[in-house]
C-alpha cells in the first residue's frame, strides 16, 4: 500500500485531485474499521458516559442525577467483595496460565514426535464456547455424579472428592481452575511463537560454553520472551478482571456470593435490577481499574527491562 | 421423500392443530371481529418461544385474515433487557405476553392498559384476575396453567424405610431421616446452585409463620409498616435455618443444579425434591425405574395445626396490551386478546404446557392422576410467588442470604438484617410500593 501511494503522489503535481487522492488514501483505507470501531466501540463508550450520570431503570424517563451513581459505588458493601475475588481471580488466573503455558509451550518447541497433534490437542479448549465448557465443568465438578471425585473416590483420595461449586471457601478455585484450563492453550501458542524467534545460535554458543539447560532457560530464553510475556500477561490480566461468563453460567456469583465478580455484579445491576445508570458507572469505574493494572503492570516490566 | 425434521414436525403438528381446532370451535363463528381496517404486522412480545406457541400464531392468522403475526420470543430472562431496547429503538410493540413476575414492573410503569372492563372476564379463574390486579386496575389477563412447587415424593424411597402414608410435618421429616441417611437416601434434593430456585422455600416458610397471610404480610413489609427482621419473615428463614443444620438436604445442595437435583432424585438418591408441577409431565413421558412419584403439601413447621401448608405458585402468563401501540391496531389487539385467551386457544396453550390445571374455569387439560390430584389439594392450597411483589433486588438478596444459611456462613438473624438493609437501601432511594 505503502508504494502504491507514494507513486501517486510522485506522478502527481502537487492540488491535482491525484495528489490529494494519495494524501487521503491512508484514512480511506482505514474508515471501514474506524466505522466499525466508532458504531460499536465508541458509541457505546460515549453512550455509556452519559448513561452513568442518568437514573434509568428502561420504563420511567431517565433523570440526571450527576455524579450520584459514582458515590454509590463507594456505599455498595459488594463492590469490594466482588472486586477482591477479581484480584484473586486474577491472580491464580495468571499464575496458573503463563507458568502452564510457558511450560508446555517449552515442551513443544522440542523436536517431539507428534508436536502438530499436542499442540492442536491443547489449543482445542481455546475454540470451545464457554457455555459448553462451563455446562461441562459444572457436572466434572458434581461432587455426587462427577468425574473428579469419582476418580478421587476410585483412587482411595476420598479426602480430595470436595464440594467444588457448593463450599464457599473454594468455590472461586474451581473457577479459576475452568478459566486456566480454558485459556491455556493460546497462552501457549503465543510462546511458541516467540521461543521460535530466537535464535538458535545463542543455544549453540552458550552450550560451547558449557551452559545447563537450566542455565539456558534463565539467561536466554526468559529474558528473550519478555516481549512475548507482557503479551500475555496483559492479556490474562484484562481477562481476569472481565470475567463473566464462567462465574455467571456455573455459580451464578453464588454459593453466598463467593464467586461474585464485578462483571456479574455489573450485570445484575443493570438488567435484573434494572439500574441502567448505575450499572454503567461501574462498568466505567472497572474501566479505569483494568487500565490502571495493565499500565502498572506494563510500566513494571518495562523497567525491568532496563536494568 | 422429504424429511421432517423434529422441529418441523412439531411446528406443523401444533398449527395444525390449532386449524384444525378452530374451524370446529365456536369462537370462529361467535368471535366479535372488531378488527378495524387493520392488516398487517401484529406484534406479540412474549417470555414464550415462537415454537412453543406454532399453533396459536397460526390459528390468529386464519381467524384474523391480513394479520401477519410476528412472535418476538425474548425469554423470561431477558424479557426486560430485549423490550427496553425495542422500545428505545421505536419497534412496533402489540401484545405484551409476561411471565406473571414482570408484570408489576410494567403495570405500574404504565406501559400496559386497563383490562378491567372486558366483558368475558369470568371465563378466567379468580385467583388469576386478583394476582394481575395492581391498584386496583386489571392490567393483564392470565392464560396458560396455573401451577407451583409441591414437595415431590420418591414412594420407593419411603418404601424402602418401611414408611407409609405420608409425613405431615418437619418433626414426621425428621423421625424418618435417620432411616432414609442409613439406606444412603438424602431426606431432600435441591437445586440449590441455581440461586433462583431458593426464594420458595421462604414463600412457604412464610405463608405458615404468617398463619396464611403471606401476600398481606408482604405488603405490610414493602409499605415499611413491618421489617422482614420481625418474628414472621425471621421464622421462614429459620425454618430453612433447620433444615440444613439437621442434615435434611443432600450435602452438595449448594453445588446442585437443577438437573442434577432430577437426577438424584429420580436415581433415588433423595426422598424429597421441591420442585415446579410441570415435572409430572416429564415423569409421564419419561423412564424412571426408580422413582414412584407423589407430591404432598410443604411440611408444617408450626405447631398450630389449623394453619394450611400453602405452596407458592404462579397464575399463568399475564397477557395485555401496550400501552403505547398505535391508535389503529388498539381494536384488533382487543380482538386478538380475547381470542388467544379463549378456551380454545388456553387449551392449546395447556395442552404444549402439560399444565396440570388451567386458567380458565371452563378448561380441564388432563387427565393425569397427578395433576388431578395437583387441581385437588394443590392448587386450592396455593399463594403467588411473593418475588411478584417483591422488587427484584430483594429477591437476589434473598437468594444469596439463603445460600448463605445453608452453607452455613450465617444465621438467619444475619441474613434477615442483610435483606432488610437492601429494603432499607430502596426506601432512601425512592422506592415505593404500589398495593
Amino acid at each position: 500500500m505503502a508504494s502504491i501511494t507514494t507513486s501517486v503522489q510522485r506522478d502527481s503535481p502537487r492540488g491535482s485531485w491525484g495528489f490529494r487522492l494519495g494524501k487521503l488514501s491512508p484514512y480511506l483505507w482505514i474508515l471501514p474499521a474506524l466505522v466499525l470501531y466508532s458504531v460499536f466501540k465508541l458509541g457505546p463508550l460515549i453512550g455509556g458516559l452519559v448513561l452513568s450520570v442518568l437514573r434509568w431503570d428502561g420504563i420511567e424517563d431517565p433523570v440526571f442525577v450527576g455524579l450520584q451513581n459514582f458515590e454509590r459505588i463507594f456505599s455498595d458493601d459488594i463492590v469490594g467483595l466482588a472486586l477482591t475475588h477479581n484480584v484473586l481471580y486474577a491472580l491464580g488466573t495468571v499464575t496458573g496460565k503463563i507458568v502452564l503455558a510457558l511450560f508446555l509451550a517449552l515442551l513443544l518447541n522440542q523436536g517431539m514426535r507428534g508436536r502438530a497433534f499436542y499442540r492442536t490437542s491443547l489449543f482445542m479448549p481455546v475454540v470451545m464456547s464457554f457455555v459448553v465448557i462451563s455446562i461441562l465443568w459444572s457436572w466434572l465438578y458434581n461432587p455426587d455424579f462427577g468425574l473428579i471425585n469419582s476418580l478421587f473416590k476410585s483412587l482411595g483420595l476420598d479426602f480430595l472428592a470436595l464440594n467444588w461449586l457448593g463450599d464457599t471457601d473454594i468455590a472461586l478455585g474451581a473457577l479459576i481452575i475452568v478459566d486456566i484450563w480454558k485459556w491455556y492453550g493460546f497462552h501457549m501458542v503465543i510462546f511458541l511463537a516467540g521461543l521460535q524467534t530466537i535464535p538458535v545460535e545463542l543455544y549453540e554458543a552458550a552450550r560451547i560454553d558449557g551452559a545447563s539447560n537450566r542455565q539456558q532457560l534463565r539467561y536466554i530464553t526468559l529474558p528473550l520472551l519478555k516481549p512475548v510475556m507482557v503479551v500475555n500477561v496483559t492479556l490474562s490480566l484484562a481477562g481476569a478482571f472481565n470475567v463473566f461468563d464462567i462465574p455467571f453460567i456455573m455459580t451464578q456469583g453464588g454459593p453466598a456470593n463467593a464467586t461474585m465478580v464485578m462483571a456479574v455484579h455489573i450485570y445484575l445491576r443493570g438488567f435484573k435490577f434494572y439500574r441502567f445508570g448505575y450499572s454503567a458507572a461501574l462498568n466505567y469505574v472497572l474501566l479505569v481499574i483494568v487500565t490502571l493494572v495493565s499500565a502498572l503492570q506494563l510500566r513494571l516490566m518495562s523497567s525491568n527491562d532496563g536494568d | 421423500m422429504k424429511q421432517f425434521s423434529r422441529r418441523s414436525f412439531l411446528k406443523t403438528s401444533a398449527s395444525a392443530a390449532g386449524a384444525a381446532l378452530l374451524s370446529a370451535s365456536p369462537f370462529a363463528l361467535n368471535v366479535i371481529r372488531a378488527q378495524g381496517d387493520y392488516q398487517g404486522k401484529f406484534v406479540i412480545m412474549s417470555a414464550g418461544n415462537a415454537e412453543q406457541n406454532a399453533g396459536l400464531i397460526e390459528g390468529i392468522q386464519t381467524q384474523f385474515p391480513g394479520i401477519e403475526v410476528e412472535w418476538r420470543g425474548l425469554t423470561s430472562e431477558r424479557y426486560a433487557e430485549l423490550f427496553t431496547a425495542s422500545e428505545v429503538a421505536g419497534d412496533q410493540i402489540d401484545i405484551m405476553d409476561l411471565n406473571g413476575q414482570d408484570l408489576r414492573r410494567y403495570a405500574v410503569g404504565g406501559r400496559m392498559k386497563d383490562l378491567s372492563s372486558l366483558s368475558y372476564l369470568d371465563r378466567f379463574r379468580p385467583v388469576g384476575l386478583e394476582t394481575y390486579t395492581v391498584g386496583g386496575t386489571l392490567w393483564a389477563l392470565p392464560n396458560g396453567g396455573i401451577s407451583g412447587f409441591p414437595f415431590f415424593v420418591n414412594r420407593k424411597a419411603l418404601d424402602t424405610i418401611g414408611f407409609e402414608g405420608d409425613p405431615e410435618s418437619y418433626q414426621d421429616l425428621l423421625d424418618i431421616a435417620p432411616d432414609l441417611k442409613a439406606a444412603g437416601i438424602a431426606p431432600f434434593v435441591h437445586g440449590g446452585q441455581n440461586i433462583y430456585l431458593w426464594p420458595i422455600w421462604q414463600f412457604w416458610g412464610y405463608a405458615q409463620s404468617s398463619g396464611n397471610n403471606a401476600v398481606e404480610g408482604t405488603y405490610s413489609v414493602l409499605t415499611g409498616d413491618t421489617k422482614f427482621t420481625d418474628p414472621e419473615h425471621l421464622a421462614g428463614l429459620e425454618y430453612l435455618y433447620r433444615y440444613a443444620q439437621d442434615g435434611m438436604f443432600i450435602d452438595s445442595v449448594n453445588s446442585m443444579d437443577t438437573d442434577a437435583a432430577q437426577l438424584a432424585f429420580t436415581e433415588g438418591k433423595g426422598a424429597f425434591w421441591y420442585h415446579h408441577s410441570s415435572f409430572v409431565g416429564t415423569y409421564r413421558t419419561g423412564e424412571y425405574p426408580n422413582l414412584d412419584l407423589s407430591f404432598i403439601q410443604p411440611l408444617r413447621s408450626v405447631e398450630d395445626t389449623s394453619i394450611m401448608r400453602q405452596l407458592p405458585g404462579g397464575t399463568g402468563a399475564a397477557v395485555g396490551i401496550y400501552a403505547n401501540i398505535a391508535p389503529e391496531r388498539e381494536e384488533i389487539a382487543l380482538a386478538i386478546l380475547d381470542f388467544m385467551t379463549s378456551d380454545e386457544m388456553t387449551a392449546l396453550r395447556n395442552e404444549s404446557g402439560a399444565d396440570a390445571v388451567s386458567t380458565n374455569v371452563n378448561v380441564s387439560p388432563s387427565e393425569d392422576p397427578l395433576a388431578l390430584r395437583y387441581a385437588e389439594i394443590g392448587s386450592p392450597a396455593q399463594i403467588t410467588y411473593l418475588d411478584w411483589y417483591w422488587p427484584p433486588e430483594i429477591t437476589r438478596a434473598f437468594q444469596e442470604h439463603q445460600q448463605a444459611i445453608v452453607a452455613g456462613t450465617e444465621t438467619p438473624d444475619v441474613a434477615a438484617q442483610g435483606i432488610q438493609d437492601v429494603l432499607d437501601e430502596l426506601y432512601a432511594d425512592g422506592y415505593e410500593f404500589v398495593s
